[in-house]
């Protein structure tokens, strides 16, 4: 976990210097498609960043000037499945985009959908000596939490304190300068698949690319989905996408939770393509043209041509009415959607106060998809597209994008991580010192 | 109506009670052993006492609802309004902005972000040819109708370029229509052949990076011409005989330009200038007239006038073929005998000409000693308060270079401070004035103590003189 963390660490001084050359690309490493942003960092409150939030959470400070999508290939479930064909379908994705946008770019922020994502929330609590919080305070009381233990083979993707509580105050976000006896802070650790990840950084890195920053699509997703009254009162985001569906809750402006189901829109294509006798490629036209999860008397009369060319006359002139087709695709959302109901279930999503939940990801445009996720998830159940950020072409404005609109955004202003924080002093290895020490001795 | 399949019916029962994989149950596990779950918005600030009721689970059965295309469309393009449904009209393909197999960025048939292109085709596209079909449908003509949703179905599906689709009868009955209108909702889209991957090969991609490096980009974009230039004039210029050649049309194209007769100067006309230093001038043209103006070098010959010490100003002006040459003389203002002879200096000390003999100008005053040129303006203003004595005046000499002498006739000398001169001698006037004091037997008038002016009696005088202390004291030295 220590590697990792200094690589987090690493990864954030690289957004920095991604930041000073003002070009970062963005990521989405998705099952059914990989696409890839160039932004270009010279907004007007690029310089003045530390002085907090700039107008519109630091979306300004960025303007979209390459975009580029391309099928994946190699990813399964949201993971890279086979190395090669997602290294190939990552270096088109990039290099499109670097030809829209007319410049070379050399950082790349990262996000995917799979790789098991699990849930922690973690408490610590320390004594405050001084009185007034200080950064290495805030420092300490992060280090004290204690990790629970998530097994080898994990390693921690987003590690975000959620809520500072100092003695009987609690909900602060920022809990710098007050005065108490004792702080104590929540804090969400969201772990995946360690092997998921090297495969990823492998891929990217054997694009020439250096990687800045990795986030969980889950987690962007909703960044870019939900509104901002959303996000402060309690939602949830399912991103719906082709090998995975991400959930993810926020409140308070934070993410308490993501977990992932492993079933998506390349599964209901799988359905039809079994269904019908059909190559994915059709199915996943038909799919998208002709698909519905309710089916009305109308759909009895409207006859859909499967065709194929195996040159056997009956089978390519086979027609199916669309309310097989709808029999078909309906199971398998509704599984997807029972599977997400029992994740929000799982985490106690219904012991929120707002029970919001936003539907984004290519999947979620079924039509009738939010009437049939209404009867399952609850009704206050929306559609969600993600924002509208500066310079993102118009075809790549839809849900199928929110996971890169998303990663955007946080690269323009990550939430604050564990590993953002100063180390504290006293976990400065003592060795290090003593090397010191000696070099000054040998050489002094 | 229940048309789903049995499977669909039957297998949505209930929810599960346990999450289904072992992830969500190590999730479960851990939520409830770190505090999470409901533990963690506790903490968040939102009690228990506030908790909702969960949401009642609707009972998931399969209703025929009526489908409202509209909505989904709006979600695609909120530009155009919810619209009617009209049931006969064939089903439209609602764009769905992600075909997967659409969604292959190729770079050789549409470079830059073609899909992006691509979809925004799609979506725009369809929408305004919505509207022309909506515009047509105004007219009552179901033909027509149906001639622009075929139009619009075909500019979609030529998209996709795999898709012939056949452009139906110009006049069709209404039963054709209908037969039609039905074949077109059965009609499904032929697949295309697997396309070529689109991925570039690594060679490739790192030559793209290569090339979108600003160094190699301004590399090959200035430095390669400019490089190319230089060595090919290098190349080209190499030949010792082409180098000269060059030269030689350069110096012969030059020298046509400078001999047109635009340019040539035949008269030299000098003004305010004497003879001697017109003769000067004239003799010290350094071309022969007439000549090109190019060839005359005003400043140099401006500066070789100045060099005579008799001129005080020149102006050179080529005017009208023509070389004007306005001459200032200075104008002597007092003579200076030296050992080698008698110069003129003008009034700053400058040397005008050297004269042969003092009667040549015997308007001028006199002055002597070395260094006496430097100090003429003090010496023209000892002369002018000297005004009254100016009869008896010989001239002024220079004493060490620091002061003056004002030598009187009668072999008599007006010692003058070194400063203050001037009032000195204004002081002999006065007391000339008075007492009559350059009348009187003396050699030397000491005016250098302004305290105690000192006379040197002459020897008649000072015998004179002894002979009344004689008389007075009766005693002989």
């Amino acid at each position: 976990m220590t590697d990792f963390y200094q690589s987090q660490r690493a990864m954030r001084a690289m957004r920095q210097a991604a930041m000073q050359r003002g070009v970062v690309a963005i990521l989405d490493v998705g099952t059914s498609k990989i696409g890839c942003l160039v932004l270009r960092f010279d907004g007007p409150e690029r310089l003045c960043e530390a002085d907090g939030v700039g107008p519109m959470a630091g979306q300004s400070a960025f303007r979209v000037i390459g975009a580029a999508t391309t099928r994946a290939r190699g990813v399964r479930f949201g993971e890279v499945d086979a190395m090669a064909e997602t290294e190939r379908a990552i270096r088109t994705a990039v290099q499109a985009a670097q030809k829209m946008a007319n410049v070379r770019v050399d950082h790349v922020i990262a996000c995917f959908a799979g790789a098991g994502p699990r849930s922690y929330g973690l408490a610590g609590e320390i004594e405050l000596a001084g009185g007034q919080v200080s950064e290495q305070d805030v420092a300490r009381v992060l280090a004290a939490c204690d990790l629970p233990d998530f097994g080898p083979g994990r390693e921690v993707l987003h590690a975000q304190p959620v809520n500072f509580a100092l003695d009987h105050r609690t909900g602060l976000g920022d809990p710098r300068g007050h005065v108490g006896n004792r702080l104590a802070v929540d804090m969400h650790l969201l772990t995946v698949d360690a092997a998921a990840v090297q495969n990823l950084i492998y891929c990217i890195n054997r694009c020439d690319l250096e990687l800045a920053g990795i986030a969980s699509s889950a987690y962007v997703a909703g960044i870019a989905s939900l509104v901002e009254d959303e996000q402060e009162l309690g939602a949830a985001c399912i991103d719906m996408g082709g090998g995975a569906t991400g959930v993810s809750i926020f409140i308070k402006k934070h993410m308490i939770f993501a977990d992932a189901v492993r079933m998506g829109g390349d599964h209901v294509s799988a359905d039809i393509s079994k269904g019908l006798q059909v190559p994915m490629a059709v199915a996943e036209r038909i799919k998208t043209i002709h698909g519905g999860v309710h089916a009305t008397g109308m759909d009895d009369r409207e006859m859909i041509e499967i065709g194929g060319d195996s040159g056997d006359w009956e089978k390519d002139r086979r027609r199916i009415s669309r309310t097989e087709l709808i029999g078909i695709m309906r199971p398998r959302v509704e599984e997807i959607l029972e599977d997400v109901r029992a994740l929000l279930d799982a985490a106690g999503f219904d012991h929120l106060p707002s029970q919001q939940i936003v539907l984004t990801g290519g999947a979620s445009q079924i039509p009738g998809l939010d009437m049939l996720a209404a009867r399952i998830l609850g009704q206050n159940v929306r559609l969600g597209r993600p924002l509208r950020v500066q310079g993102l072409p118009q075809a790549a404005t839809g849900p199928a994008f929110a996971s890169a609109v998303g990663l955007a955004l946080f690269a323009a202003h990550p939430q604050d991580e564990w590993w953002d924080f100063e180390v504290p002093a006293e976990r400065y290895p003592a060795r290090s010192l003593k090397r010191a020490m000696r070099w000054f001795k040998d050489n002094w | 109506m229940q048309p789903m399949t049995p499977e669909g019916g039957a297998r949505r029962p209930v929810l599960r009670a346990e999450p289904r994989h072992a992830a969500a149950q190590i999730t479960l596990k851990a939520a409830e052993t770190a505090g999470h779950g409901a533990g963690l918005w506790q903490k968040l600030g939102l009690g228990a006492g506030t908790r909702p009721e969960p949401v009642p689970r609707a009972e998931p059965v399969v209703r025929a609802v009526p489908v409202l295309r509209a909505e989904s469309f709006v979600q695609v393009a909120p530009d155009v309004g919810p619209e009617p449904v009209v049931q006969h009209e064939p089903r439209r393909a609602v764009p769905q902005p992600e075909p997967v197999w659409h969604w292959d960025a190729d770079g050789a048939d549409a470079p830059g972000f073609s899909v992006a292109e691509d979809a925004e085709r799609w979506i725009f596209g369809e929408t305004a040819d919505h509207a022309a079909a909506d515009a047509a449908k105004v007219d009552f003509d179901p033909d027509q109708t149906e001639a622009a949703l075929f139009e619009r179905f075909g500019a979609i599906m030529s998209d996709f370029d795999a898709v012939s689709v056949a452009r139906p009868d110009p006049a069709p009955t209404p039963p054709a229509a209908a037969a039609r209108r039905r074949w077109f909702a059965r009609r499904a889209p032929a697949v295309r052949a697997v396309r070529r991957d689109p991925a570039p090969s690594r060679l490739a991609y790192r030559l793209h990076r290569l090339w979108l490096t600003p160094a190699v980009r301004g590399l090959a974009h200035v430095g390669l011409p400019v490089l190319a230039v230089v060595a090919a004039l290098a190349l080209w210029l190499g030949d010792e005989g082409r180098r000269a050649a060059i030269v030689a049309q350069y110096e012969t194209l030059r020298d046509d330009f400078q001999n047109r007769p635009e340019f040539r100067v035949s008269l030299l006309r000098i003004e305010g200038a004497s003879a001697p230093v017109d003769a000067a001038i004239r003799s010290m043209m350094p071309v022969k007239l007439p000549a090109s103006s190019f060839a005359l070098d005003l400043d140099g010959l401006r500066d070789m006038i100045l060099r005579l010490d008799a001129v005080a100003g020149v102006d050179l002006v080529i005017r009208a073929g023509q070389l004007e040459v306005a001459v200032t003389e200075r104008v002597p203002a007092v003579l200076w005998r030296r050992a080698a002879g008698i110069e003129m200096l003008d009034a700053t000390g400058h040397r005008v000409a050297t004269l042969v003999a003092r009667e040549g100008r015997a308007d001028l005053p006199l002055i002597a000693g070395a260094g006496a040129d430097r100090a003429v303006p003090e010496a023209l203003a000892l002369l002018a308060a000297a005004e009254p004595m100016l009869a008896r005046t010989r001239g002024l000499v220079r004493v060490g270079e620091r002061r003056w002498d004002m030598v009187l006739d009668r072999g008599q000398r007006i010692l003058l401070p070194e400063t203050g001169a001037v009032a000195a001698l204004q002081r002999v006037v006065a007391l000339d004035r008075a007492e009559e004091i350059l009348a009187r037997d003396f050699t030397h008038l000491d005016m250098r103590n302004e305290d105690r002016p000192t006379l040197r009696l002459g020897a008649a005088a000072l015998e004179q003189y002894r002979q009344i202390k004689i008389r007075e004291t009766r005693v002989v030295q």
